[in-house]
């Protein structure tokens, strides 16, 4: 009898090989563009490793990957070690990070469908985590990246997975962001909490955090000079021990830290 | 080494096809080396052997013949429809390395000859695909 892995492809035992060893994997995730998703991501791992979680960062935005200058690594210098896969970069004491950015040196990618999950698979399958926890910053929408991610952190372990939601107070920030909550809500995935960035006042998320019964993790106000922080990590853990201790503190609590 | 990373990842594959049909022998298994990605071969053999004996020795399960087959590249365009095989002398050394860990890259790297367009598929030598005769 031939035996074609078409739904059996041998990636995904790799992958779940290679993400079983983690407590939780936190999918930054947001329908509209522009919210914050990467930042946040980046804050939030480098709070997490300042406070002794071993933390890994992805990014997930394959065709227009851009956490690695938030965080100032120049993507074109740098060769991945290679150890049985591919060990992630450690920038900083407890974290590892990990974009599709090394291997492309910071081009853009035009890549679709079929692709983008080829791509997903391989970039997981290769790669070395040594994390318990795991950031992901999403691209915009609810397409091919957040459905493969979801798909194979629910083929390892569908309790590891917590979506964090980041919205503003937009108003058509937040009506996707219900969107979202009701899909995440349907496709049986527990979610973490909320974010809002960019934010003055709580008052318009207190609303949905109360209608979905989900925790309102951070209240991130709005950066004056972002444009001075990106790529510089340093100020942006600083800016972010505060805003997202919330966040933090229960992410602790589940890792049991 | 990357290729220990397949070679590994295959291993796997095979053990849980093995007992997912509760065999201990698969007659053959034939792996298939996509151009695109370059595979280093002597590397992946030298691997495979390794985790074939421990799968032998530790799991009782035993491949009696296997087969390494190498598969041309090749592309076409979504654009124009143009269909082109790869030709690695318009592509750098550093290039070549970035396709063999992610072959997508190879999207941001190369573009139709006739068209221009990146917008095109890897229709066929991509990477790594196996297939098991149980």
């Amino acid at each position: 009898m031939w035996v074609w892995p078409v739904d059996q492809d041998f990636r995904l035992l790799a992958i779940h090989s290679r993400l079983s060893s983690l407590k939780l994997a936190i999918p930054v995730v947001s329908p509209k563009g522009g919210v914050g998703k990467s930042t946040i991501s980046a804050m939030l791992s480098l709070v997490l490793a300042m406070r002794g979680v071993d933390t890994g960062l992805l990014d997930l935005d394959v065709t227009n990957p851009t956490l690695h200058t938030i965080l100032g690594i120049d993507v074109y210098s740098i060769k991945l070690e290679e150890v049985k896969g591919v060990k992630p970069l450690q920038p900083f004491k407890g974290l590892e990070f990990m974009s599709v950015g090394f291997f492309t040196r910071g081009a853009a990618l035009p890549i679709r469908g079929t692709s983008i999950v080829n791509l997903i698979r391989d970039l997981l399958s290769i790669t070395n985590w040594n994390s318990r926890v795991l950031v992901v910053d999403t691209p915009p929408g609810f397409s091919d990246e957040i459905l493969e991610l979801l798909l194979l952190l629910y083929k390892t372990n569908p309790q590891i997975a917590r979506p964090l939601v980041v919205t503003t107070q937009s108003s058509l920030s937040l009506i996707s962001a219900k969107r979202l909550l009701d899909l995440i809500g349907r496709e049986g995935f527990e979610v973490l909490g909320i974010v809002c960035n960019m934010c003055s006042s709580i008052a318009s998320v207190q609303e949905i955090a109360e209608a979905y019964g989900i925790e309102i993790l951070g209240c991130v106000p709005f950066i004056q000079d972002f444009d001075n922080v990106i790529g510089d990590a340093r100020a942006m853990l600083k800016f972010a021990q505060s805003h997202l201790s919330r966040a933090v503190d229960k992410i602790l609590g589940i890792v049991g830290l | 080494m990357h290729e220990w990373a397949l070679a590994e990842a295959i291993a796997k594959f095979i053990e849980y096809r093995a007992l997912e049909n509760r065999v201990n022998k698969l007659d053959y298994v034939e792996i298939v080396l996509g151009e695109l990605q370059r595979i280093d071969e002597e590397s992946f053999l030298y691997a495979f052997n390794e985790l074939l004996s421990i799968l032998k020795n530790e799991k009782n399960i035993e491949v009696l013949r296997y087969q390494l087959v190498r598969e041309k590249a090749e592309f076409s365009c979504n654009r124009c429809g143009f269909v082109w095989s790869l030709d690695t002398s318009t592509i750098s050394a550093d290039e070549l390395e970035m396709i063999h860990f992610i072959p997508e890259a190879v999207h941001s790297i190369v573009s139709c000859p006739r068209c221009g367009s990146h917008d095109f598929e890897i229709t066929r030598g991509r990477s790594l695909s196996v297939r098991l005769n149980l």
